[in-house]
C-alpha cells in the first residue's frame, strides 16, 4: 500500500518533470512567427495563391471579356486596377495570370525536385561511375545558356502552359540534384546513420527516418528560392515574346504590354508588376526564413 | 591459432578469430588489421589501446560488421555471424551496442533525447509508443539526465550530457557488451570523470562487459580487466590489464607506459629517455620486413629485421609478439 503510493507519487513526479511537449507544428509555427521577415513573406505567398487558386470566385469579370466602352481606364470602383486596351479588367486578368505564373513556378519546381531527387541521391547513393556519369550530365546541362533553351523548347513545341512548365524546368533541376547529392553525402558519412546502422535499422528505415529528415532543410530552402526563379523565367519568355498563347492571361505578356504604355496608362504596368513583385518577395522572403529556420546550430 | 589467455567456461560473447582487413588505397594496399585474435568473455572487460592509425577504429567496425574483413571470423555468442545478411544480423547486433566518440555528431538531430534513447527499440519493433516513453524515461534516470531534458533536442545538452544520453540510447535494448570508442577523451577531464563511473557503476548493477577503445591508458586500468595494445595493424601484447601494467613486455608497451606523466610525492615522474620513443612510425601502406617496430625500438636485434615475432605466451600470462620480450624486459 505503502510502496505503491511511493511509487505512484514517483511516476507522478516523473510525468510534471517530463511536462507536455509543443508538438512539432506547433513548434514550427512559433519558430516562424518569431522571424517576422519569415512571416511577412508567407503572408504575401498565401496571398498570392490565394488569389490564384480562386481566381474564378475573386474576379469579378470573367478574363477574356472585353468591354469596348470602357477602354485604358484608370482604376476605379468597377475596376479596381484599371483595364487595359481592349476594356479587359486587369485586376481579374493578373489573378488568372497569376495563376499561369504559379502553375509554372510550382509545377517547375515540382518537375526539378523529382527529377532533382533522384539523380541526386542515386549519385550519392551508388557513388564510383553512377556518380560520376550522373554529376558529369548534370555539369554538361548546366553549362547550356539556359534561358536560350526554354526558347528553342517552347519555339518547337509550342507556347502552351505544359511546355511553358518542362522548358523552365528543363535546365534548372540540375541545381536541385547538387542540393541533393550533397545533402545525402553530407548526411550518410555521419555519425548517426553509422550508429543507426549499428542498431540494426534496414536500408529503407535509414533513408527514410534518419537520411531524408536531416537532409531536408537546405532542399526546401532550396525549392522556396527555386520557385521565384521559375517565376521569373516564365516572365523572361513572356517578356520576349514567347509567352502563353492569348487570350489566356500571363503576367509577363501584361508586363510588357504595360511597359509598351507606360507614359499614357501607368496603372496597366503598375498593376502587374506590383503583383509580381510582392510573388518574388514573397517567396524569397520566405526561403530566408526557412534557411535560418534549419539552421540547427541557431534552433531554440 | 591463438587463445585467449582467459579460457571460458562457457561460449565467449564475442570473439574475433584471425581478423585481416585489407583496404586497397591508391598507394596501395593498407593492412589496417593483421590475423588479430581477441575474445570477450562475460564480465571480463576488454581494452585495446594504440595510437591512431594503429587499427582499432577499424577492428570495432569488423566487430559491429559495419565492414566485412577480409579474412577471419566474427562470432557472437558462438555463433559465426561473418557472412550474416543484415536482416539475419539484426538479433545478433542487439547484444553488442556502441558508444561513438563525438556524442553530438551520433545523435539523430532531429529528434527530442527520449526519440533518441528509444529509438533502437523502435528500430527493433519491441515495445509500443507508450513503453518507448516509458523505458526512455526509466534509461534517462538510470544515466543521470534530468527528466527536464525529455523534449530537448541533442544540441541543447552539453558534452557530457550528450554522452549519457548516447550511453543510454546504447542500453535501451539491453545488451550484453557495450563497445566504447574513445566514449570519453572528447569530454572535459572533471566529465570524464563523471562519466567514468556512471560507466564503472552500470558496469555492476547491469553486469555490462565493456570494450573500450582509448589511448588513455589509465581509464583502460580503471575499466578493463583484459588489455591488448596494438601497433600497426597487429596485437603486440594481450593479457591481463594488472599484469600488462605491472610487467610490461613489448617494447612498445612498456613505452606507451612509461610516457603517462604521473605525480609522485615531489613532482611528476620524468619522462621516458628519447631512444624508448624516438624513431618514425613506418606506412601503414608500406610495412617494412620483419617486426613492424623495428624502426622505433631500442632493442631491435638481427631476427627482428628478418622475421615477423607472433604472439607467445610468457611466463606472466601475457601473450607477447616480440622476439627479445625476455631479454628486452631483463634490459630495463
Amino acid at each position: 500500500m505503502n510502496r505503491a503510493m511511493s511509487l505512484n507519487s514517483v511516476i507522478g513526479n516523473r510525468e510534471q518533470l517530463i511536462g507536455a511537449r509543443a508538438s512539432s507544428w506547433r513548434r514550427m509555427w512559433s519558430r516562424l512567427t518569431k522571424n517576422r521577415k519569415a512571416l511577412i513573406g508567407a503572408i504575401m505567398v498565401f496571398l498570392i495563391v490565394f488569389l490564384a487558386v480562386f481566381a474564378n470566385w475573386i474576379s469579378p469579370y470573367a478574363y477574356q471579356q472585353a468591354d469596348f466602352t470602357s477602354l485604358n481606364q484608370g482604376p476605379s470602383l468597377s475596376h479596381i486596377l484599371g483595364t487595359d486596351s481592349l476594356g479587359r479588367d486587369l485586376f481579374t486578368r493578373i489573378n488568372y495570370g497569376l495563376r499561369s505564373v504559379c502553375i509554372v513556378g510550382f509545377g517547375a519546381e515540382f518537375v526539378e525536385l523529382t527529377v532533382g531527387v533522384m539523380v541526386g541521391a542515386l549519385a550519392a547513393y551508388k557513388g564510383g561511375w553512377v556518380d560520376n556519369v550522373l554529376m558529369r550530365l548534370v555539369d554538361a546541362v548546366a553549362s547550356f545558356p539556359s534561358f536560350l533553351i526554354s526558347m528553342i523548347l517552347v519555339t518547337m513545341m509550342g507556347r502552351i502552359l505544359p511546355v511553358m512548365l518542362l522548358a523552365v524546368a528543363a535546365t534548372s533541376w540540375v541545381g536541385m540534384a547538387r542540393v541533393v547529392r550533397s545533402q545525402v553525402l553530407r548526411v550518410r558519412q555521419t555519425e548517426y546513420i553509422q550508429a543507426a546502422r549499428s542498431m540494426g535499422a534496414s536500408s529503407l528505415t535509414i533513408i527514410l527516418r534518419y537520411i531524408l529528415p536531416n537532409a531536408m532543410g537546405p532542399i526546401v530552402v532550396a525549392v522556396s528560392f527555386g520557385i521565384p526563379a521559375n517565376m521569373m523565367a516564365e516572365a523572361g519568355l513572356s517578356l520576349v515574346g514567347l509567352g502563353i498563347n492569348p487570350p489566356t492571361p500571363d503576367l509577363g505578356v501584361m508586363i510588357s504590354e504595360g511597359q509598351q504604355s507606360i507614359m499614357s496608362y501607368p496603372w496597366q504596368l503598375i498593376g502587374p508588376v506590383g503583383v509580381f513583385i510582392i510573388a518574388l518577395l514573397g517567396f524569397t522572403f520566405l526561403g530566408d526564413g526557412l534557411r535560418d529556420m534549419f539552421d540547427t546550430r541557431s534552433r531554440r | 591459432m591463438i587463445q585467449s589467455v582467459f579460457q571460458p567456461d562457457d561460449t565467449p560473447i564475442v570473439k574475433l578469430e584471425n581478423i585481416t582487413k585489407r583496404f586497397r588505397t591508391s598507394r596501395g594496399d593498407l593492412l589496417a588489421c593483421n590475423d588479430i585474435t581477441v575474445q570477450v568473455d562475460k564480465g571480463i572487460s576488454l581494452g585495446v589501446v594504440g595510437e591512431s592509425g594503429s587499427g582499432k577504429s577499424t577492428l570495432i567496425k569488423t566487430l559491429q560488421l559495419l565492414e566485412r574483413p577480409t579474412k577471419g571470423n566474427v562470432w557472437i555468442g558462438g555463433q559465426n555471424v561473418t557472412l550474416y545478411s543484415e536482416k539475419r544480423l539484426k538479433p545478433f547486433r542487439r547484444r553488442i551496442q556502441f558508444v561513438a566518440q563525438d556524442p553530438y555528431s551520433s545523435l539523430f538531430p532531429n529528434m527530442t533525447i527520449a526519440q533518441n534513447i528509444s529509438e533502437p527499440l523502435y528500430v527493433h519493433g519491441i515495445s509500443d509508443k507508450k513503453e518507448r516513453r516509458d523505458k526512455a524515461a526509466e534509461l534517462m534516470e538510470l544515466v543521470g539526465i534530468s527528466l527536464s531534458y525529455f523534449h530537448s533536442f541533442p544540441h541543447e545538452l552539453s558534452g557530457g550530457q550528450q554522452q549519457r544520453v548516447a550511453i543510454a540510447r546504447a542500453l535501451a535494448l539491453s545488451p550484453e557488451v557495450l563497445v566504447l570508442d574513445e566514449a570519453v577523451s572528447s569530454l572535459d577531464v572533471s566529465i570524464q570523470a563523471q562519466i567514468l563511473n556512471l560507466l564503472q557503476r552500470l558496469k555492476k548493477d547491469l553486469g555490462l562487459t565493456y570494450i573500450f577503445i582509448s589511448h588513455n591508458l589509465a581509464v583502460i586500468r580503471l575499466m578493463c580487466e583484459q588489455l591488448a595494445v596494438m601497433y600497426l595493424g597487429r596485437v603486440v601484447e594481450q593479457g591481463n590489464s594488472d599484469e600488462v601494467f605491472r610487467n610490461p613486455l613489448h617494447p612498445y608497451t612498456r613505452s606507451l607506459i612509461a610516457a603517462i606523466p604521473a605525480f609522485t610525492n615531489n613532482g611528476v615522474t620524468p619522462l621516458p629517455s628519447e631512444s624508448l620513443l624516438g624513431g618514425n612510425r613506418p606506412s601503414a601502406t608500406d610495412l617494412p620486413k620483419g617486426c613492424a617496430y623495428q624502426t622505433r625500438c631500442p632493442f631491435a636485434t638481427e631476427i627482428c629485421f628478418r622475421e615477423e615475432p607472433k604472439l607467445e605466451a610468457m611466463g606472466n600470462g601475457s601473450l607477447v609478439a616480440c622476439h627479445n620480450a625476455m631479454s628486452a624486459s631483463d634490459n630495463a
